[in-house]
Formats: structure tokens, sequence, C-alpha cells
């Protein structure tokens, strides 16, 4: 699979894989639409991401709104250097917070 | 002889039948005596009587013409085995009875043992090729022990052809049920198919709008300026690049190369209200940072989340003053033939339409320039194209053709060769677009 999802009490965890593009579109959303975005923390492995496209990004976006807009509720972790250097050249580190 | 069945078919039957001693279907052999000599009928009882196959005893029945064996087999659709004299009625009314029931009751499990008294009518060799008997029996010859064989043997015979017609029966039953299967799943999946057509052809529709919306975009743009040059690279499908640039009232001049996020329709709706509102802008003199703010202020009200435009906005002032704002676009260079690329103008905000413009940073840069100096701006489908090994064409490579051949008529010619030659053969996945200014033009 490529997004894998781990709950606990306050915290989900979503996991991507391979290409992050617009293929991931209803996998991504299903990921944490059931939640409750104000009382949730959320994190994205985007580790195994090897190749990450405006849509992508676009989905952080509506997590990110889900998330009731926090960016601090919302990290972005083990972002490998293209994956990073996609996220800051469009200043994703100023919406995310980066881990 | 023959006048009994002839006189009241009907009547010899029922009192035919009263003999019997029983007559539940499926319990008993049903064996059926055809002969006009009441004599035989006596004898063939006497030997049969207690024949027992399969647990199952025997229901003898008696007809003394063909004509009466028609009535009764017409009856009795079960009969087993047929004991058959040739000559009753007529000379060769047993041979007539054996096509009736073949042919016409199209029956062919019932056991015929022909047994005549006159083998000079029926010849054995003549009548066992040219009708569908089972045995063959003279008379004279046929002892009590030889009948009961025959008839035992014959029992059997129709108890397997049973056996076998059921098991074949079962058999197109089952192939009926699962060819009925077939049938139902090849019609879930022929509507299927048409329900995946008519997504299709939808998504084209859908598409081939999105492609005309960009078009005319792109056509109402008058992109006529002596210093600027640019080059579209699309692919087939719209990816909502987006090319702009127009003159303010005082001279100074407002380019803009934007990149929608997704693809289609979606993009190809953003462009129209960004392309009108930089021209009003524009055209009514507004500098870069307001026309920024208008346009992502615009985006950042009507664009569904998730949906933005990644953009580079560049201002030539009248004195050649560049001042530049890049929000999500690869790094636009300043260079010349002589120097290379003498500034680069990297993303610094988030891209226009995610946050409102009172959380942009609007870092603009500002750069003086000089003759003989080029502005580069492009896409982010130039230097993200991708080789078949996964390689990005990158910044490095494109510096290397700005240095190359810059500020040579046929640049964007070049840049294509070389992305073409990249690419290797792999599709372009996205909109290429490029534009180049000459600052200090005359």
């Amino acid at each position: 699979m490529a997004i894998s999802v781990w709950e606990n009490d306050d915290h989900v965890a979503i996991s991507v894989e391979g290409r992050f593009d617009f293929n991931l579109h209803q996998a991504f959303r299903a990921a944490y639409r059931n939640c409750d975005g104000s009382s949730t923390r959320f994190s994205v492995d985007l580790g195994d991401v090897q190749y990450l496209d405006s849509s992508a990004l676009g989905m952080l976006l509506l997590l990110r709104e889900h998330a009731g807009g926090d960016g601090r509720k919302v990290a972005l972790c083990n972002c490998n250097p293209p994956v990073k250097e996609l996220l800051k050249l469009a200043r994703f580190d100023r919406l995310f917070t980066l881990i | 002889m023959s006048g009994v069945g002839e006189s009241n078919p009907e009547q010899t039957l029922i009192l035919r039948e009263d003999e019997h001693p029983r007559e539940v279907p499926g319990e008993v052999w049903k064996i059926l005596i055809v002969d006009d000599d009441d004599e035989v009928h006596h004898v063939t009882r006497l030997v049969l009587a207690d024949l027992c196959h399969g647990g199952r005893g025997v229901c003898l029945m008696s007809a003394y013409s063909g004509q009466e064996a028609r009535h009764l087999l017409h009856a009795h659709r079960d009969v087993s085995v047929i004991l058959l004299d040739v000559v009753m009625e007529s000379e060769e009314a047993g041979l007539h009875l054996i096509r009736h029931i073949r042919e016409e009751l199209n029956n062919s499990s019932v056991r015929i043992i022909l047994r005549t008294g006159q083998p000079g009518q029926a010849p054995e060799r003549r009548i066992i090729i040219e009708y569908d008997i089972n045995d063959y029996r003279e008379k004279t010859e046929l002892s009590a022990q030889k009948l009961f064989t025959s008839v035992a043997a014959s029992v059997r015979a129709f108890e397997t052809i049973q056996q076998l017609q059921a098991i074949n029966s079962n058999l197109e039953e089952m192939v009926a049920a699962r060819t009925q299967d077939l049938r139902l799943a090849c019609q879930d999946l022929r509507r299927t198919a048409e329900e995946l057509q008519a997504h299709r052809d939808r998504l084209q529709y859908e598409q081939e709008l999105a492609k005309a919306l960009l078009a005319n975009v792109h056509e109402a743009e008058r992109l006529d300026f002596p210093n600027l040059r640019y080059r579209l690279w699309p692919v087939d499908v719209a990816n909502g690049d987006l090319i702009l640039a127009a003159r303010a009232p005082d001279g100074r001049q407002l380019i803009m190369i934007g990149d929608f996020t997704g693809h289609g329709l979606p993009a190809a709706i953003g462009a129209l209200p960004v392309a009108d509102l930089f021209h009003r802008e524009v055209g009514r003199g507004c500098n870069i940072r307001s026309l920024i703010s208008s346009i992502n202020d615009e985006l950042h009200r009507k664009l569904p989340r998730g949906l933005f435009l990644a953009a580079c906005v560049i201002e030539v002032g009248t004195d050649q003053i560049v001042h530049a704002w890049n929000g999500g676009v690869p790094a636009a260079f300043v260079y010349s033939a002589d120097a290379g690329v003498r500034e680069r103008i990297t993303s610094s905000d988030l891209p226009l339409g995610v946050v409102p413009s009172g959380e942009l940073a609007f870092d603009i840069q500002h750069l003086s320039t000089r003759r003989g100096d080029r502005l580069f701006i492009y896409s982010d489908g130039l230097v993200e194209a991708r080789n078949p090994e996964g390689e990005m064409f990158g910044e490095k490579r494109l510096e290397h053709c700005l240095r190359e051949h810059g500020a040579s008529e046929t640049f964007f010619e070049r840049v294509r060769e070389q992305v073409e030659a990249f690419l290797a053969g792999n599709p372009q996945a996205d909109d290429i677009t490029m534009a180049e200014l000459v600052l200090h033009a005359t």
C-alpha cells in the first residue's frame, strides 16, 4: 500500500510510499477524514517518497485545513533532500512542522 | 388376431391394465409384450413373473397388435423392454412399430427384443442392420431360460441408459446454470465497460473544455513586446501553465509566469480570473506588491483549498531595475552572454492562493541590471523533466544551456533539443513554458 495509517488517542501517523501524486488523492484523504481534526495531531512520514508533485502539496494543504489550519499540529517527517527542497521551494516549511 | 386392438383400443387398454399388479412409476420395470398370439402372452408372463432387478419387480403389459402397442407406449413413456412380434395385423406391423418408437416417439432408451415366428418374413441380417433393435430371437429357439436371460440383460441395459441419461441431464443443468452465471457476469462486465467509457468520455470532454479555456486565455494575451520572447511547450492535457505580460500606463513592464496545482479543468478555471485581474491591475498602474496581493486574495477567496498557483512575478521599471518575487517556482535567472548567470531569483514565499495576503512574506528582490542583461523565467516542467532513470533535467543543465546558447536567436530551440535528448524517449510529463526578456532594450 502506498499509504499506511496508524492511530492512537490523539495522534494519526500517515506514511506515504513511492510517488506522492494525484493518484493518492482519495487514499490520502481517507487516511484522516474520520478523525476529529480539532483534537488530533498528525504526522506524515515522507521518508519513502521518491517523487512529490504539486497535487501532493495540495493534499497536504487539505490535511492542514482539516487540522484547523494550524501547522504546528501537522508534522512532515523524514523528508529526503529532494522532497525537502520542493517543500522549501513552495515555502511549505512555513505552513508545516518539518522534522 | 388383429381385430382386438382395432375394435376399441381404449377399452382393451383399460382391460389389460386391470391385470397389472401395480402401476407405480419407477418402482417396477415395465415390460411390454406385443404379440397377436394369446399363448405367447401366457407363456411369457409365466417365465418373467418373478423377474427382479435392483430390488424392483416387473410389471408385464400386453398388447395384441402394433396399434394397441402404440397406445400403451403413448401412455407409458417409461417402458423398459418390449418383446415384439413382427407379423401381426400386417406383415410388418412389428417393424413399423420400431420406426414409430425410435423416430416418432423419439424413444431411444427402451430395449426392443424382436421375437419372430416367421424368420422368412424378417431375415435377421437385414433387420438388425435396418432397425434399431437390441436383440433378435426366433420363437422356436427361445427357451424359457433364454427368454429370461435376454429380458433380464435388457432391463439392466435400460437401467444403465437411464442412469447415463440422468447424469447427462444433470450435466446439462449444471452447464446451463454455469452458462447463465457467465452470461450474468458478462452483462456486469459490459455494464462496467459502458460506465467506464462514459466516464472516459466525460473526462475527455472536460479536458477539451480545459484546453479550450486555457487556449482562450493564451490567445487573449497580447505578448507582443519587442523585448520579450517566449515559448509554450504544452503536453497533451492542459496542465495549467500560464504566462502573462502587460505594460503599465507609466511604462513599467510586468510579467508573470505561473503553474496551477493539478491538471485539466481546475487549472484552467483558475487561469481565467488571474488573467483578467492581472490586466486590470497592471492597466490601472499598480505595482508588483499590490498585484501579487490582489491575485493572491482573489485565488485564496475563490479556489478550493488544495488548489494554488505557484508563480514568479517580475516588474521591470523604466530605470531597468528588476523587482522580482518568486512563490514556488524554480529560480529565475538574470544573465548576460558574457558574464553568464548573474542573479538568481529563488522562491521565497508561498504560492498564490494558499494563505491570505496578510500572511505572505512579500520578499521582493530588487536587482539593478545593465545593458546586455537578460531575464529568463520558466515553469518547473523544464527543470523537472525526467529521463528514463528518473533523474531530473535540473538547474545545472539549464545554466549550462544559458551559458552556451543564452543570447542566440535559436536559444529556445537549443533548450528544447537538450531537454528532448535528456528525456531519451521518455514522454514529457508537464507543460514547459520559457520566457526571455531583454533588459535595457531601446
